[in-house]
């Protein structure tokens, strides 16, 4: 057995880098302090990676940022917190200046926005070089671009002179990396520090961190909600449910043998790719399609001066009633920009477009409205498509209002009450607002909305990326059921493929504006005929650290 | 909704309520609440302090200072409460069409007439339309509204950029919504708050303006009273008789302070997130 878990050699007790002891963080002021996590206890080794897991508001985060007390003024922290046996709880705000700094770094999950975009690279690094180490300018530029190269960035010599916004997201995480490596540290907190990327990217970045971590022999705390990551990196795992910890585990044992019920759940949850297809969609070949776009070419629109963007080239995608294909692809693929096409966003820039039977290549006022009868949306981030101003109700029944489908109050209300029952809400809470809801109530909202007009053809763009993934396998199960009763035909747009191994009858895989390839579901997975396919597929995380082994000696083999 | 108001009305809000409200009724009902003609002078009882037989004093000429507060308030309110409705409906739509259309529309609203606009001093400005049009409420009005519009354009422009791109407008025009819904009925909306704060602040800066250009013989005529003459004749009387630029001082002061906090109770009453039931 050659699992890079048992590499390192055990370490006795008690030697803990970092030791956690009934750590509690409240937030609140004066006398009215509310508790966000109670009794927070676990430790990193030398040379360990811990990984934080949890869903959204289990604290995972607070409890990172209370290691460096980088908390909010309205927020204290209690219990013990030792760095190497020394107490950071309660240390002088100048030794927490020093142990941020020089012991301990932290990468955060948006690199974008956490370099200050005014200066270059190199300007970041010298800086992170100099505020802990006296050297002069020269030699602190000499060393940027040492760090630089230990992060493989490509050309690190010029990379240098680059401003945030010129690299990519992938380069500017390789850049906040060398930025934290500068002060050659103890401990690296990793704040969800791939979530933003793509696959393929986080895969190599993923790659670069354990590289370091056993070159320099550092210990990362990373904190991930995602469990093919955890399975990835991780030593050990600490699982975290409602600011406690549920489970402290090794992680191949936490993989294969959990033991709280709340880990099975979340691990069950996970949809893992390879576990073949429980779509119930039931695709109608011999009907006319309900979108077919043939040889067609989108482009956004440029400015009286500015050329337009060419998004598209020569797309042939075709949806048969009752099917839905997953259009797949990493950031920059044009996945949305079909998506928007297909809702008449966009207009044809070349070649032909037909939904139900009509063709509205043309993108007439006739034709935006029968687009309009036959096709809804349901976007990415139910936070922010929900006009924050409205209630529910009113949100669901606006594609009626706004096409003269329906009109008067009670009679959209009533609709909308109904609609809410559709996907399982009360339909009570048809006057609450947006913010009032959780994520994935939002998502059902969302949902409710775009079932509205009875479409034909539901375009979901990334439905479920922001949710967790608990509230992800609910409201798939939703959408699946939805489709079941009404047998609208879907395209479901998605960077992850094993939600599209579990819902989709067919896949569309794309790569900067163009089809790769397309063909059924478990064809495509399985027997992929495109290198950048198989890419894709090697480079999704699963949540089983034997097998993730496994693919990572593959791939940085190939 | 009650929720919602509740949560809105501090005590000093409802205080700056009540206090909008007289000033409302004042407004409507000046002839029937001053104890006296306001340009009745009566030199023997010139410069009394307050509290005499005349509540507020009276001032150089014996008139008495209540009634001409009283009658000043209906002026005063008249023109503010009116340059800024009109400023703020003028300078919302043009920011709107330019924030929103974006290219051609945005070089016409937002670069030919409001910048154009702002390049003018604006009492040159003011002085313009009092030239071509003789001095009086209505060429107030209309003159001011016209030079506190680009405050509104340029907050509404700035906002509407960054709303627009927000995904529920993208929504409402994947759902039919005609441009106009999405302008009013959508956008319109969400970038109610910062606008409301500014109307508020333009009350305020246009009954300073208001005292400004009376004070210069632009605004309005002598002898109707308003606060700004009154304030700018008791300057003279500092030292000896300050009860005559302290009185209608005190009152633009109120009554800015007052407008500010209603504009306070307005956006947190119409914003859903600041219902108390977190």
């Amino acid at each position: 057995m050659t699992q890079p878990v048992l590499e390192k050699a055990p370490r006795p007790a008690g030697t803990a880098l970092l030791e956690i002891s009934d750590v509690s963080v409240e937030f609140g002021g004066g006398k009215k302090w509310k508790p966000v996590t109670h009794g927070i206890s676990f430790s990193v080794a030398p040379g360990e990676t811990v990984a934080l897991v949890g869903e959204s508001g289990s604290g995972k985060s607070v409890t990172a940022m209370a290691i460096l007390d980088l908390l909010p003024a309205n927020a204290r922290r209690t219990g013990s917190i030792r760095l190497d046996g020394e107490e950071l709880i309660g240390a002088s705000e100048k030794r927490l200046r020093q142990v941020r700094g020089c012991d301990v770094a932290v990468i955060f999950q948006e690199p974008m926005t956490a370099l200050n975009p005014v200066y270059t690279i190199g300007h970041h690094l010298s800086e992170a070089i100099r505020s802990h180490r006296d050297v002069s300018k020269a030699e602190a530029a000499e060393r940027a671009v040492e760090l630089l190269r230990q992060v493989h960035m490509p050309s690190p010599e010029t990379k240098v002179k680059d401003y945030p916004h010129q690299l990519s997201g992938g380069q500017r995480q390789r850049a906040m990396i060398a930025m934290a490596m500068a002060s050659e540290p103890r401990l690296l907190i990793a704040d969800e520090p791939t979530t933003a990327l793509d696959v393929t990217v986080q895969a190599e970045i993923l790659d670069l961190v354990r590289e370091l971590q056993q070159r320099t022999g550092m210990s990362v705390l990373i904190i991930t909600h995602d469990m093919g990551v955890v399975a990835d990196v991780s030593d050990r795992v600490v699982v975290m449910r409602d600011g406690r910890v549920v489970e402290t585990a090794p992680s191949t044992e936490l993989f294969s043998r959990p033991q709280h019920d709340y880990t099975k759940a979340l691990l069950d949850a996970v949809p893992r790719l390879g576990s073949g297809t429980t779509s119930s969609a039931v695709a109608d070949r011999s009907a006319a399609p309900v979108l077919e776009l043939e040889g067609v070419a989108i482009e956004y629109p440029g400015s009286w001066r500015k050329a337009g963007f060419r998004a598209g080239h020569d797309l042939g995608i075709s949806v048969a009633p009752g099917e839905i294909v997953g259009l797949v692809g990493e950031s920059g693929s044009g996945k949305s920009t079909i998506g928007r096409l297909a809702m008449g966003l966009l207009p044809v820039a070349e070649g032909r477009m037909t939904i139900g039977g009509r063709d509205v290549t043309a993108g007439s006022k006739a034709d935006l409205a029968h687009i309009r009868s036959q096709v809804s949306m349901v976007f990415q981030d139910p936070a922010s498509s929900l006009d924050p101003r409205r209630t529910i109700g009113q949100s669901i029944t606006d594609p009626l209002r706004w096409t003269r489908k329906l009109t008067g109050a009670k009679a959209c209300r009533a609709r909308a009450q109904e609609l809410l029952e559709d996907v399982r809400l009360p339909k009570e809470w048809v006057d609450r607002y947006p913010h009032e809801l959780s994520g994935g109530q939002r998502q059902r909202v969302g949902i409710a909305r775009a079932m509205a007009t009875n479409p034909r053809l539901l375009v979901a763009d990334e439905p479920t990326s922001a949710l967790d993934v608990s509230v992800q396998a609910a409201v798939l199960d939703l959408f699946s059921e939805l489709q079941r009763e009404h047998g609208f035909s879907c395209l479901f747009i998605t960077h992850d493929l094993s939600v599209v191994e579990q819902l989709a009858t067919s896949v569309v895989v794309l790569q900067q504006g163009r089809v790769v390839e397309q063909g059924p579901t478990a064809q495509v997975l399985n027997a992929a005929e495109q290198d950048y396919t198989r890419r894709l597929i090697a480079a999704a995380p699963v949540p089983d650290p034997e097998l993730q082994a496994q693919r990572r000696a593959a791939r940085l083999a190939g | 909704m009650r929720r919602r108001l509740a949560h809105a009305l501090t005590p000093l809000r409802v205080a700056a309520l009540v206090y909008v409200g007289l000033m409302l009724v004042v407004l409507l009902a000046a002839p029937l609440l001053a104890p006296a003609d306001p340009l009745a002078q009566n030199v023997a009882n010139r410069l009394a302090g307050p509290g005499g037989s005349n509540l507020l004093g009276t001032d150089e000429l014996g008139r008495d200072i209540l009634s001409r507060i009283v009658y000043g308030a209906r002026v005063e309110l008249l023109i503010a409460l009116g340059a800024t409705i009109v400023a703020m409906v003028l300078g919302t739509l043009l920011g709107l069409l330019g924030g929103y259309f974006g290219g051609i529309v945005e070089v016409i609203t937002m670069r030919v007439l409001v910048d154009v606009l702002l390049a003018f001093p604006p009492i040159i400005l003011v002085l313009l339309a009092v030239t071509l049009r003789g001095p009086g409420t209505g060429t107030l009005i209309v003159a001011m509204g016209v030079l506190f519009a680009p405050t509104f354009a340029r907050i509404s422009y700035g906002q509407v950029i960054s709303v627009k791109r927000l995904e529920f407008v993208e929504a409402a025009t994947a759902f039919g919504a005609p441009t106009r819904t999405r302008l009013l009925g959508v956008i319109l909306p969400n970038i109610s708050a910062p606008l409301i704060v500014q109307v508020s602040l333009t009350i305020a800066t246009a009954i300073l303006l208001e005292s400004g250009l009376s004070y210069l013989g632009l605004g309005v005529v002598p002898p109707t009273p308003s606060w700004g003459s009154m304030v700018a004749q008791g300057q003279r009387y500092l030292s000896s008789d300050p009860h005559v630029l302290l009185v209608p001082g005190a009152f633009v002061v109120l009554t800015i302070l007052a407008f500010g906090l209603v504009g306070d109770a307005l956006r947190s009453g119409l914003d859903p997130k600041s219902r108390s039931d977190r």
